[in-house]
This record gives C-alpha cells, sequence and structure tokens, in this order.
C-alpha cells in the first residue's frame, strides 16, 4: 500500500509527493479527527471524529497531492477581525463590480467566556477549489474547469452560457454572474493577476493585516502551508463536508 | 391514409371564435418573446427576481413543466401506436402533435432561462461536456424533438412504418431527456433536498401523469370546439389514458410520501430537512399541502375513483387539477432547493431566501401558455383531420 501511495500517479503526467512513514503515522493519527480524508486519490472515511465540530469537520488533507504546485490556503478564523481589507484587495485586483464578490466575511454572534456576554464570531469564505467540484461537473460547456496543472478552479468566460447551474451546485455561494463579462466570475485564487505573473501569493492573503490567510503549495514540503496544516493532533476543519466536495480550503484554530 | 396536406384541413374551425382566439393568444406568444428578449439584452438580475442565493427562478421551473410534459405525450404516443395499447390509438396523433408544442415551448423557456441563449446552442456543439446534464437534456430534448417533427411528417405523408420508427427513437430520447432533467436536481449533492433517486422515479412517473392529463384536457377541447360528442373509441381511449393517470398519481402519491420519509428519517444533511421543512409547514406549505398534494394529487385521485373513469367532465376536471398541482410542484422543486441559505445561521443571514417572480418573468410564462394555446389551436385547424386517422 506504502509503495503504491509513493508512485501515485493521477493519470495527467503529475506526480504525486512521497509522503515519510513516520508522517504518514501522524495523519493516520490525525486522521481519526477528520473525515473524507484525501490520500492518494482516493478517499477514505474515518468516522467518528474524536470532537466532532459538525459544520466544520471533514478536512481533504493528509497524503499525496496530485498538483503540482497543489495551491491551497488555510484560514485561521478565530484571528479575523472583519476589517474586510482582504475583501477590498480582491475587488481592485480583480477588478470585482460592487454588485458581486469572490470573497466575503461571515459573522454571527455566540456565547462568550462569560455566559452573559456575546462575541461576534467571523468566518471568511471564498472558492474552496476542490478537488470534487461539483460546479465543474454541471456546467455544460466546460466552461468551468479545474486546472490539470495547479488545480485551480477556473473560468473561460467566453465559453459561458449564463445557465447559472454552477452557481447552484456550489456548496460555498462562491459564484457570482458578471454582467460585464457575460459570465459567471469566481475566485482563481489570483492566478490570472498574480500567480502566473510570478506573484506567490493572494492579494487577500497579503492584505490582512491579522495572520488570518495563509496560502501555499501543498506540495511543497519545505512550505510555510505545508508545516502550518501537517501538525500531528491538529483538528482540520472544512466548510460543509456534507457535500463531498474535498476542499483545499483549510480552516484552523489558534 | 392522405398524402395532401391541404386535406387535413379542419374546415369546421374556421369560425370566428377560433380566429380571435388564436390572433389573441399569438400575441401572448409576442408579449412573451419581447419580455424575454428584454431580459436577455438587460440581463436577468435586473429584469428577473432572481438573484445570486436564487439563481433559478419560475422560468427554469416552469421549463420543467413543460419538457416533463412533452415526455408525457411523446410517451404516450409511443404506447399507443408502437406498443400495441390500441385503446390509446384514437389519441396518438394528438399526443405527436402536442409534444413537438409542449418541446418548442420549452425550449422557448429554456432560452430566456439562460443569459446568452445564442451560446448555448453553439457551445452544445463546440464544447460538450459529458458530465453535465444540462448538456445532455438538452441534447435529447433536441433529438427527440427532431424525431417528433420527422414523425409528424411522416404521419402526415402515410409513411406509417417510418412514424413508428421514429416514434420510438423519439421515445426512448425522451426518457433519457426526462432522466438528465431528474438528473440535474436528483446528481447535486448540494442542495440536499434534491438529493436521492426517488426523486428520478418522480419525474418519470410526473411525465406520464402530465402526459395523460394534458391529451384529455386538449382532446376534450378539440371535440368541444367541433362541438361533437364524445363517444365509441375515443371515449374508451380517454377512459384508458384517465386509468393511466389514476396509476400515475399512486406512483407519485407513494414516491413523494417515500421521498420525505427519507429526508427525515435517514441521514440527510440539515440543510435538506429545513428545505423539506419549509415545504411542510414553512413558506412554501401551501403550496405543498394546497397544490402539490391535495389539488394535484389527492382530488383528482378521488374524483377518477369515483367516477371509474367513466365521466369525461370529472377526468377533464381532474386532468385540470393535476396540470395545477404539476406546475406548482416543479416550482417548489426548484424553489426548494435555493431556500435556505448556504451558510444558514451565519451572517445574520435570514431563515429563509425570498424570491417573487417579476413582471417580466410573468409575462415570459404567460407567453409560454400562449404558445401552447395558439399551437394546439393551429393544429387542429389545419391538420385537425389527421388526429381522427389512427
Amino acid at each position: 500500500m506504502m509503495s503504491n501511495i509513493k508512485n501515485y500517479n493521477d493519470g495527467k503526467g503529475n506526480t504525486s509527493t512521497k509522503v515519510s512513514l513516520e508522517e504518514r503515522r501522524g495523519f493516520l493519527r490525525l486522521g481519526l479527527k477528520v473525515t473524507g480524508v484525501f490520500v492518494g486519490g482516493s478517499v477514505l472515511t474515518l468516522t467518528p471524529a474524536q470532537k466532532a465540530k459538525g459544520e466544520l469537520l471533514g478536512a481533504s488533507v493528509v497524503g499525496t497531492y496530485p498538483y503540482q504546485p497543489h495551491h491551497a490556503m488555510i484560514i485561521y478564523n478565530d484571528r479575523c477581525i472583519d476589517c474586510e481589507l482582504c475583501i477590498e484587495a480582491c475587488t481592485q485586483t480583480n477588478n470585482v463590480p460592487s454588485y458581486g464578490s469572490r470573497n466575503a466575511i461571515l459573522s454571527r454572534r455566540k456565547t462568550g467566556i462569560a455566559a452573559s456576554k456575546m462575541i461576534r464570531e467571523f468566518l471568511p469564505v471564498l472558492c474552496n477549489q476542490c478537488n470534487r467540484p461539483p460546479c465543474v461537473r454541471v456546467c455544460p460547456t466546460k466552461a468551468t474547469y479545474k486546472d490539470k496543472k495547479n488545480g485551480i478552479i477556473m473560468m473561460n468566460e467566453s465559453l459561458c452560457i449564463g445557465c447559472k447551474a454552477c452557481m447552484t451546485a456550489c456548496p460555498y455561494n462562491a459564484r457570482y454572474y458578471n454582467r460585464e463579462l457575460q459570465a459567471v466570475d469566481k475566485c482563481d485564487f489570483c492566478y490570472r493577476r498574480r500567480l502566473q505573473n510570478g506573484e506567490t501569493t493572494t492579494a487577500c492573503a497579503e492584505a490582512c493585516p491579522a495572520g488570518v490567510l495563509f496560502f501555499g503549495d501543498l506540495a511543497d514540503q519545505k512550505s510555510e502551508l505545508y508545516t502550518l496544516l501537517h501538525v500531528a493532533e491538529q483538528t482540520i476543519l472544512v466548510l460543509r463536508p456534507e457535500s463531498g466536495s474535498m476542499p483545499n480550503v483549510f480552516y484552523l484554530q489558534g | 391514409m392522405t398524402t395532401n396536406i391541404e386535406d387535413l384541413e379542419e374546415g369546421r374551425l374556421a369560425s370566428s371564435s377560433v380566429k380571435w382566439t388564436t390572433h389573441l393568444l399569438s400575441l401572448f406568444v409576442i408579449a412573451g418573446l419581447t419580455a424575454g428578449s428584454y431580459a436577455t439584452m438587460t440581463g436577468h438580475e435586473i429584469a428577473y427576481g432572481t438573484s445570486r442565493e436564487v439563481p433559478w427562478g419560475i422560468l427554469t421551473s416552469s421549463f420543467a413543466f413543460f419538457a416533463i410534459t412533452s415526455t408525457g405525450l411523446c410517451l404516450l404516443a409511443a404506447i399507443s401506436h408502437a406498443y400495441g395499447v390500441t385503446q390509446l390509438r384514437p389519441l396518438g396523433s394528438r399526443a405527436v402533435y402536442l409534444a413537438i408544442v409542449t418541446t418548442v415551448t420549452a425550449f422557448m423557456l429554456l432560452a430566456f432561462s439562460v443569459e446568452s441563449p445564442w451560446m448555448l446552442i453553439y457551445f452544445n456543439a463546440a464544447s460538450p461536456s459529458l458530465t453535465s446534464n444540462i448538456w445532455w437534456l438538452s441534447t435529447l430534448y433536441g433529438i427527440m424533438s427532431g424525431c417528433l417533427f420527422l414523425r409528424f411528417a411522416f404521419l402526415v405523408s402515410g409513411s406509417q412504418g417510418l412514424a413508428l420508427s421514429f416514434g420510438i427513437i423519439a421515445a426512448v430520447t425522451a426518457v433519457g431527456a426526462n432522466n438528465n432533467l431528474g438528473g440535474l436536481f436528483t446528481l447535486a449533492s448540494d442542495p440536499p433536498i434534491w438529493f436521492g433517486i426517488q426523486l428520478l422515479v418522480l419525474f418519470l412517473a410526473s411525465a406520464v401523469l402530465s402526459g395523460t392529463a394534458a391529451i384529455i384536457i386538449f382532446t376534450v377541447l378539440a371535440f368541444t370546439l367541433r362541438q361533437q360528442k364524445i363517444a365509441g373509441e375515443p371515449h374508451k381511449a380517454l377512459e384508458t389514458a384517465a386509468t393511466l393517470m389514476a396509476l400515475m398519481i399512486g406512483i407519485v402519491l407513494v414516491v413523494t410520501i417515500a421521498r420525505f420519509y427519507s429526508i427525515f428519517f435517514s441521514d440527510t444533511p440539515d440543510p435538506g430537512r429545513a428545505a423539506a421543512q419549509a415545504l411542510i409547514n414553512g413558506p412554501l406549505a401551501v403550496n405543498f399541502w394546497g397544490f402539490e398534494i391535495f389539488t394535484g394529487l389527492i382530488m383528482p385521485l378521488a374524483l377518477l375513483l369515483i367516477t371509474k373513469t367513466k365521466s369525461v367532465w370529472a377526468m377533464t376536471l381532474a386532468s385540470c387539477m393535476a396540470m395545477v398541482g404539476a406546475y406548482v410542484q416543479r416550482f417548489d422543486l426548484v424553489f426548494s432547493g435555493q431556500i435556505i441559505p448556504k451558510f444558514s445561521g451565519w451572517n445574520d443571514l435570514p431563515q429563509y431566501f425570498h424570491y417573487f417572480p417579476s413582471g417580466a418573468e410573468l409575462i415570459v410564462v404567460l407567453g409560454a401558455f400562449g404558445l401552447v394555446g395558439f399551437g394546439f389551436l393551429l393544429g387542429e385547424r389545419f391538420v385537425g383531420r389527421l388526429f381522427r386517422l389512427y
């Protein structure tokens, strides 16, 4: 089994990164805390979780990553202060019109340490660049597709017919119809505006003053993102795991 | 059988009342096309009541209504002509014609449901996506309508063998198209209210139910226009159609109960349960209980059972009620999948999203019903005699 994982190839010419035995053991311990674990292109469902946090639980992390680079993001949502600089940076970088948005910050009241005090909780959300993207499956013209090289869900605006099936299928409300482009628009991890021009991070991650957003390459074992994510006994959370979309945006605490 | 289309003209229907009604309905069609064109030019989020959170509205549900009805009519025609259910034969030719009319109507609604309809036609061929239900349903409905056109042409020219062959191909593609229309909803894990195999069975049974209801209504209307009494074989055909309709109502009822049972007593995620709750005792409860269940299923079934499917007026009333119920059911299906926010509980989002069709949407829908009425009257007037030949 180990050798299968080490030599895993996704069939698209992308060879996966090797995972050491030690890490693997760590991940298996970690695996008891997550569901929908993505290992070598297959899905293992490891349940029940030790400390299930229903709405966020179910990461698709740990193991091999089929894209080179395998772009992903970590969000420390408890650090978010709702300054909305990430939204502003995204809007300016990607020419997002006023009626739309590629990212958002959700908020809600929750009970604080003292039971009588209510505090605000914030949740930055954006396209989760899913490994099993429902939006791609439903698109009738291949206007939206998962990039074979870097795994980002991209849009070919010229093919979009505006049926909005991707908008109904997206579990994260991450898409809107851009009237100027006459196509659905969404976050592409700033690929067109920044990454393909040699920049290494997204506009939102760069603009965040609170260290909430970390962007990087999961296939690079030396990257900060990889290190932050691959910590044993850490609970890794994803949004709406019940949709089975296997996101590449992970939520951590601390 | 005749080879001259002029011989098929129904001279009795050349009355001024039929002409004026046809003109009026054509105005509805023009209004619908105008409203739809306006929306295409200005953008749906301006002209329609849809939004980022509720991108599919009444046009999508109306498209589903007419597409499903056309499948039912196509299947009914195939059953009567090709599969030897001879009692239904007097309804077969009219069913073929009405299937064409309802498919064209469905395509009109599909065109106004997407932002760039001309690109749908082009990229459906140039950039096909075989995993997409929209691609399959538009392709299969396209093939089905082509086969139905050919079948009708061969019926007119008297080539029964070819008409039968194309009828069978049309029926097979109709089932495939209908399954993909269902698959558009049932294969999506999100929203969870749409997910589940029962919905596919519901779509197929509902197609035959709508098809039989439509053929009963339009056959009775056709005889009324001609001031003819329904007797003999046509009466027997209607009785058979009504029996089939009662059976389908029963299946739809059972599947509906099974669907909600599985939502509430299985591991359906919370948004699915919340959406089902919206139908059971939320903002869609009147639609669900009043129209879908009581008007659309229970009342027609009771009427048909009490009259033992013998009374023409009872079956016509039952058919009308079943069609009203079916129309509301399509709307509820489409809207219930979008009524619950994707991040319920966050950002002070409402418990339910609101959607109400805009004026432009309602005019397009009116135009669609106008097109069916217009097509029906044109058919009865100009090829009406064909419907008597079977």
